[in-house]
């Protein structure tokens, strides 16, 4: 039993280890090379923990030497365009100018339901209303609207904002946070004239986010703002 | 390119292992087939092969599928059973049973053609 505990230990670490060289990545968005990798691996851990006659260090071999084969893919595909091609495939184009390409459908094997279904979930429900669908290695579809479809954009309108500023947390659980304030540039006096106008302490602070431009929103303790 | 020299290391590592294993496992199934001939030639008693065997195979368990150790413990174990019968029939089966398995451990370490299907 003891013997089944540090196994599962020791090849949870190994799987960890893996993964995180192997990089992060959705299951969605894996390329097919990636997520043979994955399923090998899950399989290849799964080997030394049901069978405990089997050692574990077979098992950390065989993940270590798929990980490393899938980085040299992964350099293989980012350098050549054609170890690309061949290993992931390429992006096919399924809608041009509002008109379906029956013969890509065919070729990837999608059902008009298929494309359908993908439309919706993209939030399109007219074919007509589409310049370009371009179906992706990984099965995403990617559709650029035609024009007169587009939704109208704060560059259309020539509206003039202020830039964007990204708010960080500078109070998390009743404790600021240093790093924040360093990346905001700000003290932490600032931030105490802050509180104090808005009549807290940090104590009381759930949370508190800061932007550069100086907005703020403060989340009670055990409150809602 | 960053992900590439850990994966270099463990690449490295994990060949030296395997590399070792084998070197390792030879060894030790030779030493092995070594003193159960000597105990066949009644210069060593069973109760040495089983010493040397209980401390070789806690170390051969890290690279060995552990169904074939116990198979040979057992018949070591049966070498003591059988110790005072001389020129016994189990004795010649239970000698050749662990030299054929500590074979066939050496095989499965080899890097061979038949290994691939």
């Amino acid at each position: 039993m003891i013997s089944t505990v540090i196994r599962t230990i020791v090849l949870y670490a190994t799987v960890t280890i893996a993964i995180r060289l192997m990089g992060k990545r959705q299951i969605g968005d894996m390329q097919p090379n990636e997520l043979v990798v994955t399923l090998l691996i899950s399989e290849i851990a799964a080997i030394p923990l049901q069978d405990s006659d089997q050692p574990v260090i077979i098992g950390i071999a065989a993940i270590f030497v798929l990980v490393f084969l899938e980085i040299i893919i992964s350099i293989l595909t980012l350098k050549s365009f054609f170890v690309r091609k061949i290993l992931n495939g390429k992006s096919v184009v399924i809608i041009k100018n509002g008109i379906i390409d029956q013969k890509a459908m065919r070729d990837v094997r999608m059902t008009v339901v298929d494309l359908i279904e993908l439309l919706r979930s993209k939030d399109v429900f007219k074919i007509s209303d589409v310049a370009f669908a371009v179906l992706e290695v990984n099965g995403n579809l990617s559709v650029l609207l035609k024009k007169d479809a587009q939704t109208v954009t704060i560059s259309d309108i020539e509206l003039k904002l202020p830039d964007d500023a990204l708010p960080l947390p500078v109070i998390s659980d009743g404790k600021i946070v240093d790093e924040s304030l360093k990346a905001l540039q700000v003290s932490r006096q600032k931030l105490f004239k802050i509180i104090k106008h808005k009549k807290y302490g940090v104590k009381q602070i759930f949370l508190m986010t800061l932007d550069r431009n100086g907005n703020h929103t403060i989340i009670e303790k055990g409150g809602a703002n | 390119m960053k992900r590439l020299i850990p994966a270099v290391i463990i690449l490295v590592l994990t060949v030296s292992v395997c590399v070792f294993s084998h070197i390792y496992v030879n060894d030790i199934c030779d030493q092995t087939l070594t003193s159960v001939e000597n105990y066949y030639n009644k210069s060593i008693s069973p109760h040495q092969i089983e010493t040397t065997w209980e401390e070789q195979k806690e170390k051969m368990s890290l690279f060995v599928n552990h169904d074939f150790l116990d198979k040979i413990s057992i018949y070591v174990g049966q070498l003591t059973i059988n110790e005072n019968i001389d020129n016994s029939p189990e004795r010649d089966i239970t000698y050749k049973n662990i030299k054929s398995v500590l074979k066939l451990i050496k095989e499965k370490q080899k890097f061979e053609l038949h290994s691939f299907y």
